[in-house]
């Protein structure tokens, strides 16, 4: 597969009176870790949600050219705001998951069993949502979003609500699945840990891009929270 | 399409499993089974009241005194004194214990009329013969009921009014709380699932429309259980409220096929109204809005059970939101054909199938709306 797997070009977005998004454009390639940085209100969770296909944008364009996958739905996605089934027994919220994913119901219930190993919840497979810690609930939707093997996976803050053992966990995941070659676009403010792994980074400041490249390109001279204070911050220093 | 049954599974599963639906699906029925039974004790007491009435008397002005005794000592019922002139002007005293209570009008009533035969008889006695004398008292003794169908067959009637009355009255009542309960449902996970954001992960899945339409069929599964529960529950333990269930099968087709679509059509209009709210309490109270309009027919019993063909009854039977509950309604009374029938529900399908959609594009757009 040549090529970006997700080419955002031009993508503009209004909500109410609001220009949340304006000609913001960068891809996401085979392999690579995009982290998506900015301020509270950027623009950085709209952005997410037009990639993964939830929303569409005003203007500009959307180009998703993921590997076929026979009924299987390419895109792994962890939204900012997390619940799932609260009543629900943990390996069924995600055995439901990865059927909707495509998978059959026993590749589905393999892999829930793997991942749910990988995030060292397998003791507590048939608890209830409700009966688990706030960072064992977002390792459960970890899990959801890396289900059935997707091309491309979409974390919006991952990291929100993890003790450091848990945050080390999802660098290892994310490192684990680059190296697989998916393409994974990670929006998050911990910029220690996004400079662990990103391979390019995206700064949005006000719905714009402040900042694009690859890691490499940042100053030799500069951490990333330098310059994402230069760009991101209105009179940041320079 | 396979991921639609995939949630549909998932809602049927979820939902008969839940407590709640349990509890409701156990409770609801044994309540109104009790409730049923309190009733049917009540009329019970009422009739074995009425047969044990004691008799009243009817008295010259002079005999007033013996008549008081008879009363103070429990003998009689009331005491009416007819006053010297009661033949010219109709004018007597009719003396009672005190008594107090809401039906003490009804008693009173019951009363005069006993006393309006007995005067009766006592005026018609000496100038008639006795046969004539008891035809002239009552008329009508032993009625027997027909009903002429269209084509002007004859039949037996043998409900009374009130049981018709309360069959339809009890069917309509019984699925359409079903419908309701079921549909409120969908609408309660809907509004839990946009607030916790399962929805962003379930739509990256699937799209909107089949989305929802497995969460119809997976809901609609599980209140076809609720009524079975239901069902099962009066046939084995309540053999008065058997006359819910004591109808023709035909009927009890037409009932289950007006059930099934009734049940579809709220759920998707419910689907709409728990993408649409905010929240929980915005929900239920654009909800409460279908339920009073799906219940009006039940306002309109009177009149839909009295002439099943109506304007009003095929106003009702014809508009969507009322169909069911108004169909129902007439199917319990016969006074619905089965093309009007069948059209009434494909109309009402028709309906739910652009609710649905309606639901999708909404769900999608509310959804979308809280992205910042």
């Amino acid at each position: 597969m040549h090529g970006p797997l997700v080419s955002v070009a031009f993508v503009s977005r209004t909500l109410g009176k609001n220009r949340v998004l304006d000609h913001v454009s960068f891809d996401v390639s085979s392999a690579a870790v995009v982290g998506l940085l900015g301020p509270n209100g950027a623009g950085k969770t709209t952005l997410v949600r037009i990639v993964v296909g939830l929303t569409r944008a005003d203007e500009g364009t959307v180009e998703r050219r993921m590997p076929p996958m026979t009924g299987r739905v390419p895109i792994g996605y962890l939204p900012e705001e997390r619940g799932l089934y609260q009543n629900a027994r943990v390996d069924a919220v995600l055995t439901y998951v990865a059927r909707l994913k495509g998978l059959s119901r026993v590749e589905s219930e393999n892999e829930v069993t793997q991942w749910l190993a990988r995030v060292d919840l397998q003791p507590l497979a048939t608890r209830r949502l409700e009966q688990l810690s706030k960072g064992q609930q977002q390792k459960v939707q970890l899990a959801a979003a890396f289900l059935g093997d997707p091309s491309l996976i979409v974390l919006d803050e991952p990291f929100s609500g993890l003790d450091p053992l848990n945050a080390r966990l999802v660098v290892e995941l994310v490192r684990e699945a680059s190296a697989a070659g998916k393409g994974l676009l990670v929006s998050a403010h911990q910029l220690a840990l996004v400079e662990q792994f990103c391979t390019e980074i995206v700064i949005l400041a006000r719905g714009r891009v402040a900042w694009r490249g690859a890691r490499q390109d940042i100053p030799a001279d500069r951490s990333l929270e330098e310059l994402f204070m230069a760009h991101a911050v209105p009179g940041g220093a320079a | 399409m396979r991921r639609l049954w995939i949630v549909a599974g998932w809602e049927f599963t979820t939902t008969v499993f839940r407590v709640s639906f349990v509890a409701t699906a156990l409770m609801l029925p044994l309540l109104h089974i009790g409730l049923a039974l309190l009733l049917g004790h009540s009329l019970k007491v009422v009739t074995a009241d009425a047969r044990e009435k004691k008799p009243i008397a009817i008295l010259e002005g002079t005999e007033e005194p013996r008549g008081m005794v008879m009363l103070r000592e429990n003998r009689v019922d009331a005491v009416f004194v007819l006053e010297p002139d009661y033949v010219e002007t109709g004018r007597l005293r009719v003396y009672t214990r005190l008594q107090t209570g809401l039906f003490q009008f009804a008693d009173g009533q019951e009363r005069r009329e006993r006393a309006e035969t007995l005067l009766r008889q006592r005026l018609l006695s000496p100038h008639l013969p006795g046969p004539l004398t008891a035809r002239v008292v009552a008329p009508i003794e032993n009625l027997e009921a027909f009903t002429v169908d269209r084509d002007g067959g004859i039949r037996r009637r043998d409900e009374t009014p009130l049981a018709l009355l309360t069959g339809a009255f009890g069917l309509t009542l019984l699925l359409s709380l079903s419908i309701f309960m079921s549909s409120g449902v969908l609408q309660q996970a809907m509004v839990a699932e946009r607030q916790n954001r399962v929805l962003e992960v379930l739509l990256v899945c699937i799209k909107p429309f089949p989305l929802l339409a497995g969460k119809v069929i997976g809901l609609a599964g599980a209140g076809l259980i609720q009524i079975g529960i239901y069902l099962a529950f009066l046939v084995a333990g309540a053999p008065m409220a058997l006359t819910l269930v004591d109808v023709p099968p035909a009927t009890v087709g037409a009932a289950a096929a007006c059930f099934g679509v009734g049940y579809v059509l709220y759920a998707c209009l419910m689907a709409g109204t728990g993408a649409l709210g905010r929240g929980t309490q915005e929900s239920a109270q654009i909800a409460t809005v279908w339920m009073v309009v799906g219940a009006l027919p039940l306002f309109f019993i009177a009149p839909m059970t009295s002439d099943g063909t109506s304007v009003l009854a095929r106003a009702l039977t014809w508009f969507p939101p009322t169909a069911p509950s108004a169909l129902l309604l007439r199917i319990g009374t016969g006074s619905v054909s089965f093309m009007e029938l069948s059209g009434a529900l494909a109309l009402t399908l028709a309906a739910a199938a652009g609710a649905l959609a309606i639901s999708a594009r909404l769900l999608r757009r509310v959804t979308i709306a809280g992205a910042r």
